[in-house]
């Protein structure tokens, strides 16, 4: 060791050429002293944020990363797809503006799912009530009418698979799309059931009068989950229904 | 489990912080969404091409969600850290668009 020299720092200059530049860091971290010390950093940085809530956030960044995942694998079937539909044209076969009342109610859902945060917070339990119930009407609004759409397209011959009757009135060719429309659609209505069984348990919770259940906090991650579902479909919407290719 | 400190500071934040344009928001959004039906019938009507429609989509999309993040889901109103961390995944998101582009 004889040269050598262990500053406290990650690289001296003044040190010997041949002293290993993590010397000190490896130095430092033998006594027990944490590098990061040296630097601006924040002992606990996510202090004052609770740790539910903060579990519900790193939740919906997984969320985040799935659903990204999956809108471009939808992307990358579009681009690579012999035929997609056009929109606004005869042989698509979406109902636009069915879907766009459901992405109203959609969208008012989350009105009302803040409405009922901002009432816990302010201890209106009534208000809280009131609009929970209503997001969870809206909720189920958006289901039941995306199960409709499914069963009407399923019977018109669109399905997520390639079609083993030749008795339809959609082509053939819209195989890819079907598959790229139900995986993304499915698993988005998916989260949405999620979200309106969450709600309703909620909703039963809060209104039976437990405490909890009307705490702004609890509310407020079940609201968190809530609004990304909308999110998501903020983008899903245009994507499937508005843009071609 | 949240500490009680940590709890009740959150819920005074919650109510302390709310002065939000909750019914402004839901009138954007509205609108915005209208907007965005009718932008693929009127567009070609307009001789606008396809390119600029599907980023007019995108950025009235991007600017939606941002909407209901920043007000709805309360973003504006939270600690530095906390905005921070759902940035990271769209950092993701994009490369993820770059590389379908790409091919």
């Amino acid at each position: 060791m004889a040269g050598w020299r262990c500053s406290s720092t990650l690289w001296s200059p003044s040190a010997p050429s041949s002293s290993p530049p993590a010397c000190g860091w490896l130095w430092e971290d033998a006594k027990g002293v944490s590098f990061a010390v040296k630097g601006r950093y924040e002992a606990r940085p996510f202090a004052g944020i609770s740790r539910r809530k903060l579990g519900m956030w790193v939740f919906l960044v997984s969320e985040i990363f799935f659903f990204s995942g999956l809108i471009a694998a939808g992307l990358s079937l579009r681009v690579n797809a012999a035929y997609w539909p056009q929109p606004a044209t005869p042989e698509f076969p979406l109902n636009i503006p069915v879907t766009a009342v459901n992405t109203f109610i959609l969208i008012a859902s989350s009105f009302t799912m803040a409405e009922a945060v901002h009432a816990a917070a302010h201890n209106k339990p009534a208000r809280m009530k009131a609009f929970l119930l209503a997001t969870l009407i809206l909720g189920t609004t958006f289901v039941s009418i995306q199960v409709y759409e499914y069963s009407r397209l399923f019977a018109e011959g669109l399905t997520p698979w390639p079609r083993l009757v030749g008795n339809s009135n959609i082509p053939d060719r819209l195989g890819t799309f079907g598959t790229a429309f139900y995986t993304q659609t499915g698993f988005h209505g998916a989260h949405v059931t999620g979200g309106v069984l969450a709600l309703a348990f909620l909703n039963v919770k809060a209104w039976r009068g437990r405490r909890w259940a009307t705490r702004a906090e609890t509310v407020e991650i079940v609201g968190l989950y809530w609004h990304l579902v909308d999110v998501v479909w903020i983008f899903l919407f245009p994507l499937m229904y508005l843009i071609g290719r | 489990m949240a500490t009680p400190t940590a709890a009740a500071s959150n819920e005074l934040r919650i109510a302390e912080e709310l002065k939000r344009p909750y019914v402004l928001v839901l009138v954007l959004l509205a609108v915005v969404t209208v907007m965005e039906i009718q932008v693929p019938n009127l567009g070609p009507w307009f001789g606008i091409s396809e390119s600029v429609i599907i980023l007019l989509l995108v950025v009235s999309s991007a600017a939606k969600a941002s909407m209901v993040a920043l007000y709805y889901m309360h973003l504006r109103y939270e600690p530095r850290v906390l905005k921070i961390l759902p940035v990271g995944p769209l950092a993701f998101v994009v490369l993820l668009i770059l590389v379908v582009i790409a091919h």
